[in-house]
Parts: structure tokens; C-alpha cells; sequence
């Protein structure tokens, strides 16, 4: 049975409020979530869907993501809506207009409110990996950009070993995938690692990249 | 009800991720630990760039980063040394040559010029080679052999070149006026040493489709602009100098000489 969130403190129909038309979207464990359209801007994909039907009082569902998480991404998408537009590129500037695309870019820049709200996520509860999920099904850069910085910050400096441990990476069978006999040799960049083909479950291997 | 993990991201947010990283980063993070994985960072979609550590340049360099090189030569995207230590080492070590068909960008410190003169010519067979950024450190004083090594990149549409304390030496650009068959491809310039009206003249002679041009050091060296040859820049829309003592006189027939159609000028 549906239930409807307090996103606004609107419960009725298709409402107009002092920031525009708010739209019904529904998780799909079927809780309703009200937003208005400064939410909507910030999701590609409900911004879409919205525009296609004509959804009048009827709900948005998004078979994706769950109450849990689409609470909290109406959370974010609230607090960022009234952000300031990227400043476009200073006509002065020395670099080159693509210099952005040619370094690799920064993950140490999430605001300390992003930080607080992406901290409530988890590794272990795989909360992490939800919300990342859902800001990519619902094509919310912003949001895919923290939990993108936030993987590349735990992952930054530690060796594959340690990142298959904190993010508990399966190991490919005994004689299959990279543990196959040919596999890897002549792979571009990488160093041959081969598993004991009697081995009956995972077991950490030496990783030559890290040694 | 089974907990997502990493392993269910798409592949497209992991390549968000591998954004965030160089790419002797990518493989030691990620390499060896299952197929998907390796299928990822050994994809053609993954364009690879390189950023050399300033601490650890030379330890990275020579154990790791040249076997990654020489198997990834056809996706390697950017190259940076932001230290000038090694630069020639790493730079010649690429061996470059046409199967570099991704590398667009190289930004390199070196504090020999006579360095650039053996690095520069290295770079001609690059088939995409759009953006060169040069940190000279020296006290070199005529840097009209470097200019016209750049001019021979065939691919160029950006150049920075920057000289630490040019201010301190009687700098100038030795250049003959080009000839057709010596001309840039060169769209954004940005001159970051001291240099003379007649100076730039020559120089924007290699370059006509130049869009934005940028002098960071303009010197008054009691030339009579007059005196020098008017040449058409019709792309010409961003002109940005730093100049002191220029008069507004001098300046005007400076602007009046390059024929263009600004929209920016600062």
C-alpha cells in the first residue's frame, strides 16, 4: 500500500506552490514522495518522464530505487536546489578550454554538508552503492559526483588487495576469468597471476602491481 | 534481502570513478582482481591519462609506468610532468610515434631549453597531439628556435608557453616573417614571457586561424609600430595583454594592425 513522504507539506493532488508544479514520484516499495520543480531539475530522468506524461495526480514510479534511499536523495536534491549555476569560463583564462578533460579530476572537493549526508551510506550495509545506483538510474550529476569522490577517496593510495578486502571483490573461479591458464598474459598492462587450480575457495593472491 | 555491493555498479560509474585517477592509480587499485575488473581498465573505452607524481617520479617511472606505456601507447589520452627533474627522461622514453592515436595533451616543466629543442621535433608524428604546455625554467634569451620547432606540430590548436623570470633577461623571439608553407594550425596562444611588439608580429605570422591570443609580459622596447607590417587575423575574437608603459596611442594601432573582429579584449 502506497504511503506518501513528507517531502512538502503537501498531500493532495497535483499542487502548485511558490516554487512551481509539485510532482508525486513513488519508490518502489511504494512510498510517495512529493517534490517541487527545483527537485525535479536536478533528476535528467524524472525531469523526463514528468515532461513525457502527463502525470497529473498519478505518482512517478521509479522501480528502482527504494524509500530508503529516494527519501534521502529528495533530501539532497532539496538542500542543492537553490545552487548557483557552474560560473562559465573566464574569457582570461591561461588554460586550455579542455584542460579539464585532459587531468584527471578532484575528489578531495565535496562540501561538508555532502560529506555529512554521504556519510549516512554505507560499505558493509551496501547503502553506499544504492545511493550511487539511484543517482545514476535518476541522472542526478551532482549526486553521482559525491559518491563517485567518495569511492575514489577510500580507494586513493591502497593496493588491490586492500580494495578487494574493504569492498570484498570476488576472486574469479580456480581456471576461469584472470585465472584462467592463457588469460592475462598480453593483457595491456597488467602482470600475470595465475590461482592454484586446486584451491577451493578464495584466497588472497600476490598482486606483482603492488609488490 | 541480499546488501548491494560494489561489484553491482554499472560499468559506466566505475569509469566516473576512474575519472578521479591517473592511471598507474587505476592499475594499482584495481588491477588483478577479477575479469570484470580487468576488462574495464583494460577496455578501448578508457582513455588513459598520465600524471607523474612530483615525490615519486622517478621510483613510479622506471618499476611501473613503462610497461603500462608501451602495451597502452593507442589509449593514452594526456601526459603531464608537472616536475622538471625528469622530463626529458620520461618524455624521450615514450619513443613517439603515429600509434599514439589518442594523445591529445602534453604538459611538461623542463629547465634546459636546449632540452625542448630535442623533446619538440619528437612530437611531430602525433596524429592528435591538440595541446602543448610548456613551464620553461632558464635564462634563456631567444626562444625563436622553440617557436619555430612548435610551429612545425602539425595537429596544434593550443600553446602555452611560460618562462620563469623572463623579466630578468632581455628576452626575445629571433623569427622570420612565415612563409605559407610555414603556417600553425594554432587556434589558442598564450605567450607567458616578455615579449615586443615586433616580436609578436612575427610570430602571429605562423599562426592566422589563431581565435584567442594572450601576451602575458608586452614590453615597450621604443619600436614604431607603425613601422611594422599589418597582418590579418579574421578568427581573432580574445586578445588579452599585461602590459606596462604602453601608451593608449601605441596600443590603439597595435589592435588597428591585427585586422581582426574582437569580442574580448582585456
Amino acid at each position: 500500500m502506497a504511503t506518501t513522504a513528507e517531502a512538502s507539506n503537501t498531500t493532495t493532488g497535483n499542487t502548485e506552490t511558490a516554487t512551481g508544479k509539485m510532482i508525486k514520484i513513488q519508490s518502489n516499495d511504494g512510498q510517495i514522495f512529493e517534490v517541487d520543480q527545483g527537485v525535479v531539475e536536478q533528476s535528467s530522468t524524472i525531469k523526463t518522464l514528468s515532461d513525457l506524461m502527463d502525470v497529473g495526480d498519478v505518482p512517478i514510479p521509479l522501480p528502482n530505487v527504494k524509500a530508503s534511499i529516494l527519501g534521502p536523495i529528495v533530501d539532497f536534491c532539496n538542500h542543492h536546489k537553490n545552487d548557483q549555476k557552474p560560473e562559465p569560463i573566464d574569457e582570461d583564462d591561461d588554460d586550455d578550454p579542455n584542460k579539464d578533460i585532459y587531468e584527471p579530476k578532484r575528489s578531495d572537493d565535496i562540501c561538508e554538508w555532502d560529506l555529512n549526508f554521504i556519510k549516512q551510506f554505507t560499505v558493509p550495509e551496501g547503502t553506499l552503492f544504492d545511493i550511487i545506483m539511484a543517482a545514476n538510474y535518476l541522472g542526478i550529476k551532482t549526486l553521482l559526483a559525491v559518491g563517485c569522490k567518495t569511492i575514489a577517496n577510500m580507494v586513493r593510495g591502497k593496493s588491490s588487495t586492500e580494495v578487494r578486502e574493504m569492498f570484498n571483490i570476488s576472486y574469479d573461479p580456480p581456471g576461469e576469468g584472470i585465472n584462467a591458464p592463457n588469460a592475462i598474459e598480453g593483457q595491456a598492462g597488467t602482470v600475470p597471476t595465475t590461482q592454484d587450480a586446486n584451491a577451493t575457495g578464495p584466497s588472497p593472491q600476490p598482486d606483482p602491481m603492488n609488490q | 534481502m541480499s546488501r548491494t555491493s560494489v561489484e553491482n555498479l554499472p560499468n559506466e560509474t566505475f569509469y566516473e570513478i576512474f575519472d578521479y585517477f591517473d592511471i598507474y592509480e587505476i592499475y594499482v587499485s584495481f588491477s588483478n582482481l577479477n575479469q570484470r575488473f580487468q576488462q574495464l581498465i583494460n577496455s578501448s573505452s578508457l582513455l588513459l591519462k598520465i600524471k607523474f607524481d612530483c615525490l615519486y617520479v622517478e621510483e613510479t617511472f622506471t618499476k611501473n609506468y613503462q610497461q603500462i606505456i608501451h602495451l597502452n601507447k593507442n589509449r593514452i589520452f594526456s601526459i603531464q610532468v608537472p616536475t622538471s627533474d625528469y622530463t626529458y627522461q620520461i618524455i624521450s622514453s615514450f619513443n613517439f610515434d603515429s600509434s599514439f592515436t589518442c594523445l591529445e595533451s602534453i604538459d611538461f616543466n623542463v629547465d634546459e631549453p636546449k632540452l625542448l629543442t630535442l623533446l619538440i621535433p619528437k612530437l611531430t608524428c602525433l596524429p592528435r597531439l591538440f595541446s602543448l604546455n610548456i613551464n620553461l625554467e632558464s635564462d634563456q634569451k631567444d626562444f625563436g628556435d622553440i617557436y619555430q620547432l612548435i610551429f612545425k606540430l602539425p595537429k596544434l590548436k593550443y600553446i602555452k608557453l611560460a618562462v620563469e623570470h623572463s623579466d630578468q633577461f632581455d628576452t626575445t623571439v629571433s623569427l622570420p616573417i612565415a612563409t605559407n608553407q610555414q603556417i600553425s594550425p594554432i587556434e589558442h596562444f598564450i605567450i607567458d614571457h616578455e615579449c615586443a611588439f615586433h616580436d609578436i608580429f612575427n610570430i602571429i605570422s605562423y599562426i592566422p586561424q589563431v581565435r584567442h591570443l594572450k601576451f602575458v609580459n608586452l614590453i615597450n622596447k621604443n619600436e614604431r609600430i607603425e613601422d611594422i607590417k599589418p597582418i590579418m587575423l579574421s578568427n581573432l575574437t580574445h586578445l588579452s595583454i599585461n602590459a606596462d608603459e604602453i601608451s593608449f596611442n601605441k596600443f590603439k594601432t597595435f589592435i588597428i594592425h591585427l585586422n581582426s573582429k574582437l569580442n574580448f579584449c582585456h
